[in-house]
């Protein structure tokens, strides 16, 4: 085992906002997400010598902080009952889909699109985020996911259509 | 280029990770396709209300906490048996296996069998502990203190060997419940943040089976594999021990020896 490259702790550091920012998407709960974080650097430290020098270790922090979330706490997580099982399960094509008529209103206020986000099963959460939040490439989403970037893109897909949902039902009236 | 066509790297245009000749296919056929170009704008629409989202930055003291761990650098010397191939592909599986095995959890109700209530327990309360290391960056700095404190508490005399030496770092002692019995545990740490749980409880009456036990240099504790994580226990005098760790077989062995003669 070498020692961990003496700048690793000081890059991994300069990642601690966005972390945490997507610690709080996935625990909901600020006390949780604090843990997540120290306990995806600590991780991050002990597996230092893992890790490929020249490979993205953004990625690679986001990567160990999903993967310590779906061991260490999802199971005990009260993940939301309400999933719109049709979509998340269904067998729809992508091309076979209504298009809303006027789609860039559809956004509603940050509340609503932070409230919808939040509301997602976490496969989708996490898609949306690293995509549209982290500008993550949809390989480099495959790779933290460990899935076909074909699911990657069908996850964001289906995601997006979960949240317009939800943005439709927030509505008054 | 048709509607399934376009729809299948319709995400690689928007994000620009398409080559030049697919981008100019691809844009043709939106020029063409009002319902292709709904979904695009609706898509970008989405992701410019993401980003605009305000964000949660780290609190401060979570900064700091992760700011002094950064400062605490292990020592280089590098450990020689790791440096033999076959041992680090084993570690390398034990890690993989810490991090991507399913959370230790037991449901229902706890075993009957005091042996496997001792295990189950040990490796709960060792994962809990891995999960609440606050206090992992700021070592106990007074051990002495701290077991006399936690010897108060649970009527445990705790070893001062387990205050750690050159290679280990001890992060916390605190006060828990093994199997129904108030139990000392001790959380060190190696050179390569690998964390390691003692615990020491009254053990005079608890049982010590013949199976599953591993001869380690004279001695012969009880040791098990449970999800990655190796629990070793044994009996000295009026106290039960047990080791649980994330550290793979040889290394696991080698501190249980190191505790045990210097108990």
């Amino acid at each position: 085992m070498t020692d961990i490259a003496p700048d690793f702790r000081e890059q991994a550091l300069t990642h601690l906002d966005a972390l945490h920012n997507f610690a709080l998407y996935l625990t909901r709960r600020p006390p949780d997400a604090e843990d997540l974080v120290q306990e995806t650097y600590l991780r991050a430290l002990r597996f230092a010598h893992q890790f490929q020098p020249g490979t993205h270790l953004r990625a690679w922090l986001f990567q160990i902080l999903r993967n310590t979330f779906l061991t260490f706490y999802r199971r005990e997580s009260r993940e939301l009952a309400v999933l719109d099982k049709e979509v998340v399960d269904g067998p729809e094509e992508l091309w076979d889909v209504q298009v809303p008529a006027t789609p860039a209103s559809g956004i509603g206020t940050a509340v609503d699109l932070e409230r919808a986000i939040r509301e997602l099963p976490e496969e989708f959460r996490s898609v949306l985020l690293f995509a549209d939040l982290e500008g993550f490439t949809l390989v480099e989403i495959a790779q933290i996911m460990d899935t076909p970037v074909g699911t990657v893109k069908s996850r964001l897909f289906r995601a997006r259509r979960l949240v317009r949902r939800r943005l439709i039902d927030y509505r008054p009236g | 280029m048709d509607c399934q066509e376009a729809r299948e790297i319709l995400e690689e245009y928007r994000r620009g990770e398409l080559p030049a000749d697919a981008a100019a296919t691809v844009e043709a056929h939106l020029a063409r396709c009002p319902r292709c170009r709904g979904l695009r704008e609706e898509a970008d629409a989405m992701a410019a209300g993401i980003r605009a989202l305000p964000r949660s930055p780290a609190p401060a003291a979570l900064a700091r906490r992760l700011e002094r761990l950064r400062l605490a650098r292990p020592r280089p010397a590098p450990i020689r048996w790791l440096a033999r191939p076959w041992v680090a592909a084993a570690a390398a599986a034990v890690l993989v296996a810490a991090v991507l095995a399913p959370w230790v959890q037991f449901r229902g109700r706890p075993p009957e069998d005091p042996l496997e209530r001792l295990v189950q327990s040990s490796l709960t309360e060792h994962t809990r502990i891995l999960l609440q290391l606050q206090a992992v960056a700021g070592e106990v700095s007074d051990p002495a203190s701290a077991f006399a404190t936690l010897r108060s508490l649970t009527d445990v005399q705790v070893p001062s060997a387990f205050a750690g030496d050159e290679e280990l770092t001890l992060l916390e002692a605190r006060p828990t419940v093994i199997a129904n019995r108030k139990a000392a545990a001790v959380v060190l740490r190696d050179q390569a943040w690998f964390i390691t749980t003692y615990f020491a409880l009254h053990g005079q009456d608890l049982p010590m089976p013949n199976e599953g036990r591993v001869q380690i240099d004279t001695y012969r504790p009880y040791m098990r594999q449970v999800n990655g994580f190796h629990v070793i226990y044994w009996k000295q005098g009026d106290y039960a021990y047990l080791m649980v760790s994330d550290l793979d077989d040889p290394r696991s062995r080698q501190l249980f020896l190191k505790m045990r003669k210097a108990l």
